[in-house]
């Protein structure tokens, strides 16, 4: 093969990649645009006055804490306002190094309690259970640390209900969160699992642990974030979703049934990507199984969270993202074009192999070439900046087909001003910041392969919306 | 320099690929722009009939006599959703003065035009309407909408038939129970919860029916009957009891078990070999057992299964037959470590309460 030759394959390679990835999303979009409008027109009578049915299944809340002793009161304390007929709330503080249990046992009168349980899933040892004298539904498990995932499963042992809610320490939830949340499992008997979309909180305004005010960040990153929030949500795992191949439900914000994660095995401790890792495995042992089964994405937002206003810590985030992604998909690699694979195994997985998990290798690799050959004079000035203009184009094409989304359904960021600043947002995301991103990626990707292990995600918290 | 993309195919395809992409962008943006004006007309519009109309309703249905204004075709949509949050949040005799207004203003058969071919939000408003209305006419529409749109549609039409004529609607709608699988128990629970007794009467005998002929839907029919709540007691509960040797219907006939002259029946099922039945058992056992029932929860209280212990334990220490003493009696008495435990947790929770 000549060098003309290797170029031109080059070339087309990467245009291709990029061309069929975003075909796979203006699908997704397009599917999701339909999806979307019908949800919204058959909740033209949802704000009329309910009845409860008293058909909604109890739920255990599970709140893993680690080293939040300035926050966890306060989070519990609005959990504890949650509009949802029956629940119980169940911390497990994960051997916390500061106060946290110290600050639960004051703010809430623990005492400790002679709990029997049953352990179905293996946990690291517990010290103690503990029970509030002042609120019925409030349990504080005391533990050894072993992680997020540890602490989940040694959460769901303990916990009385048939569904249970992970929920990191720090989400911000809404007054109706749980109820939207179980909506589909009353609907379908087959659903195990539901997930909703998880916003930004950053510029918004927070009073006693609920939103108040829903806004934009001042901060440029944090901005980006929010239109990289709404194109995951809105298209991305709505669009699975109606396809039945969702497989990623937000750590930060989901529920699941718990004798199926229980039959699973539960959360993986030696992963980064618990969150993902969990459904993927739902979907590959229930369809090897040949049992039926749904995974349901719900399109309301049920859940803000604070994202980095940092570019460090945003790294370490997204590098562990790609770690999780890389991790789970190889754990559950016999899901790929599986006899009884269906939608998750047939076009989920695949298009996440390909897009998601070898994606920032070729995008970045796309990137570096085609400068190279631009600066060695290998294609020409036209060809580098056209390569540009068809990349950035579609990027963009994608984010604002988000914002789409965002506008017929929920259409939160009122004000005209949001508008400008999300389509800013929009631009900026594209010159810079996306090839940032898939350079990060690459660096999970990397970790990955090292087999660096990290246990908490750690991220520094500004909580600027926060009103006291 | 010039742009020459018909020198090489390559700068060819990019080049059209982007300009696509770019003029759907600016298309997207245009139609975002559009939609925003006219979300905002629409919330205005919205905003002005709500403060015109909320208050003419509130002082008509207080019993005043009240002019109201003509209503323009483009706000009616907005004025049914209005009416149809009054009619929801009131009872009694405000709901036929509700209904006068829609008579009065001669819009039924608007709402109906709506039903037949409006949008699918504008279909659901209509359906829900006419019901609220009772308005005849539509009733043909509504059975096909029953029978045959798509869930939402669906169910809110039946809802509009059971509204409209309960007993007419029972040979159409309760078929459907059993037929229409999306229909989820939460919103028939809440639909069942509303609907005249003569509806109920007759599903009940349905239910009954199923029961003798041990239809294959018959446990649909049953967790409907415990989703709605049904108080009364019904025989086919403690035929099934007898006879069934199903674990799904058992455990759902204990639930819905309320009478304590049957209590027999639920002593028989102490042993059974499904764990679901036991846990049922257990709960039923606190509800309506007596001091005889000491040794079966005992017995229940040293069973493998985790969740059939704790209702046991949750049982014996709610009981009013057994003073705190004699619990402690019991605790002192038994051997398995499991039971004793459980026994120990449930004491201390009730200390704590």
């Amino acid at each position: 093969m000549t060098w003309h030759n290797l170029i031109n394959f080059s070339q087309w390679f990467f245009l291709t990649y990029f061309f069929v990835l975003n075909i796979g999303y203006i699908v997704l979009n397009l599917l999701s645009l339909t999806v979307l409008q019908r949800y919204m027109a058959s909740k033209v009578l949802g704000n009329l006055p309910q009845i409860y049915t008293s058909l909604e299944p109890p739920i255990s809340i599970l709140v893993p804490a680690y080293n939040e002793e300035s926050t966890i009161a306060a989070s519990i304390r609005s959990m504890m306002q949650l509009d949802y007929p029956e629940y119980e709330i169940v911390v497990i503080n994960d051997g916390s190094k500061d106060q946290t249990l110290e600050e639960l046992k004051k703010e809430f009168a623990l005492e400790l309690f002679p709990e029997v349980y049953c352990n179905r899933i293996k946990g690291k040892s517990v010290h103690g259970i503990y029970r509030s004298t002042i609120q019925n539904n409030l349990r504080v498990i005391d533990k050894e640390n072993g992680g997020k995932a540890d602490a989940l499963n040694v959460g769901i042992n303990v916990s009385h209900y048939p569904l249970f809610c992970g929920v990191d320490a720090d989400t911000i939830l809404q007054r109706d969160s749980l109820k939207r949340v179980v909506h589909p499992f009353l609907e379908d008997h087959r659903v195990v699992a539901t997930g909703g979309t998880i916003r930004v909180a950053n510029g918004c305004e927070v009073d006693s642990g609920f939103l108040t005010k829903v806004g934009l960040p001042k901060n440029l990153l944090a901005l980006i974030q929010v239109v990289e929030y709404l194109r995951a949500f809105l298209f991305g795992r709505l669009g699975w979703s109606a396809m039945s191949g969702l497989l990623i439900i937000s750590g930060a914000f989901g529920v699941f049934r718990k004798d199926i994660v229980i039959k699973v095995g539960g959360y993986c401790t030696d992963t980064v990507g618990e969150d993902m890792e969990l459904v993927v495995r739902i979907h590959r042992l229930m369809r090897q199984q040949r049992k039926p089964y749904k995974v349901v994405f719900l399109a309301d937002p049920v859940a803000w969270t604070e994202v980095p206003e940092d570019i460090r810590t945003l790294q370490s985030q997204r590098i562990r993202w790609q770690h999780g992604l890389a991790e789970s998909l190889i754990r559950n690699f016999s899901l790929m074009l599986s006899s009884n694979g269906g939608v998750p195994g047939w076009l989920a997985f695949p298009f996440m192999m390909l897009f998601e998990w070898f994606g920032p290798i070729f995008e970045v690799i796309g990137y570096v070439l085609m400068t190279i050959f631009f600066l060695t004079g290998l294609i020409s000035g036209q060809a580098f900046v056209i390569f540009l203009f068809a990349v950035i184009g579609f990027g963009i094409m994608l984010s604002v087909s988000s914002l789409l989304l965002e506008e017929i359904s929920f259409n939160l960021y009122k004000k005209p001003t949001h508008l400008l600043w999300l389509l800013f947002a929009i631009l900026a995301e594209n010159f810079g910041y996306r090839q940032l991103n898939s350079v990060w990626r690459l660096m999970g990707l990397l970790r990955w392969l090292t087999g660096r292990k990290n246990k908490w995600g750690e991220m520094k918290r500004m909580a600027t919306w926060q009103k006291e | 320099m010039a742009l020459d993309v018909h020198s090489n195919p390559f700068i060819y395809y990019a080049f059209w690929s982007g300009v696509t992409a770019c003029s759907i962008s600016l298309l997207i943006i245009c139609v975002v722009i559009a939609l925003r004006i006219f979300l905002l007309i629409q919330e205005r519009s919205q905003q002005q009939l709500l403060e015109l109309w909320r208050p003419l309703i509130a002082k008509e249905l207080s019993g005043d006599q009240v002019k109201f204004p003509e209503l323009s075709k483009n706000m009616m949509i907005h004025f049914l959703h209005l009416w149809l949050h009054f009619q929801e949040s009131i009872r009694g005799d405000s709901k036929q003065k509700l209904n006068q207004l829609l008579h009065n203003k001669n819009l039924l058969p608007l709402v109906h035009q709506k039903l037949l071919h409006g949008l699918l939000q504008h279909q659901l408003i209509a359906a829900a309407v006419i019901g609220h209305a009772r308005y005849q006419e539509a009733w043909d529409d509504l059975v096909m909408m029953a029978r045959n749109r798509p869930t939402a549609l669906s169910m809110v039409s039946a809802r509009a038939l059971m509204m409209i004529d309960a007993e007419r609607s029972t040979s159409i709608v309760i078929p459907l129970l059993v037929k229409r699988r999306d229909w989820s128990y939460g919103k028939l629970s809440a639909m069942l919860k509303e609907v005249d007794p003569i509806f109920l009467t007759y599903f009940m005998i349905e239910v009954s029916e199923a029961a003798k002929r041990n239809e294959p839907y018959l446990i649909r029919l049953l967790h409907l009957v415990e989703a709605f709540g049904h108080k009364q007691h019904f025989p086919f509960v403690t035929d099934l009891l007898k006879n069934s040797d199903k674990p799904e219907i058992v455990a759902s006939c204990l639930r819905m078990l309320n009478d304590p002259n049957s209590i027999d029946l639920v002593r028989t099922r102490v042993d059974d070999k499904d764990f679901g039945v036991r846990v049922q058992v257990a709960k039923t056992l606190k509800r309506l057992g007596t001091i005889n029932d000491v040794a079966g929860l005992l017995k229940l209280l040293q069973s493998p299964e985790w969740w059939v212990r704790y209702r046991a334990a949750e049982a014996l220490v709610t009981s009013p037959f057994i003073t705190s003493i004699n619990l402690l009696k019991i605790q002192s008495e038994l051997k398995d470590k499991f039971a004793i435990d459980m026994l120990h947790q449930a004491m201390s929770k009730k200390r704590m309460l």
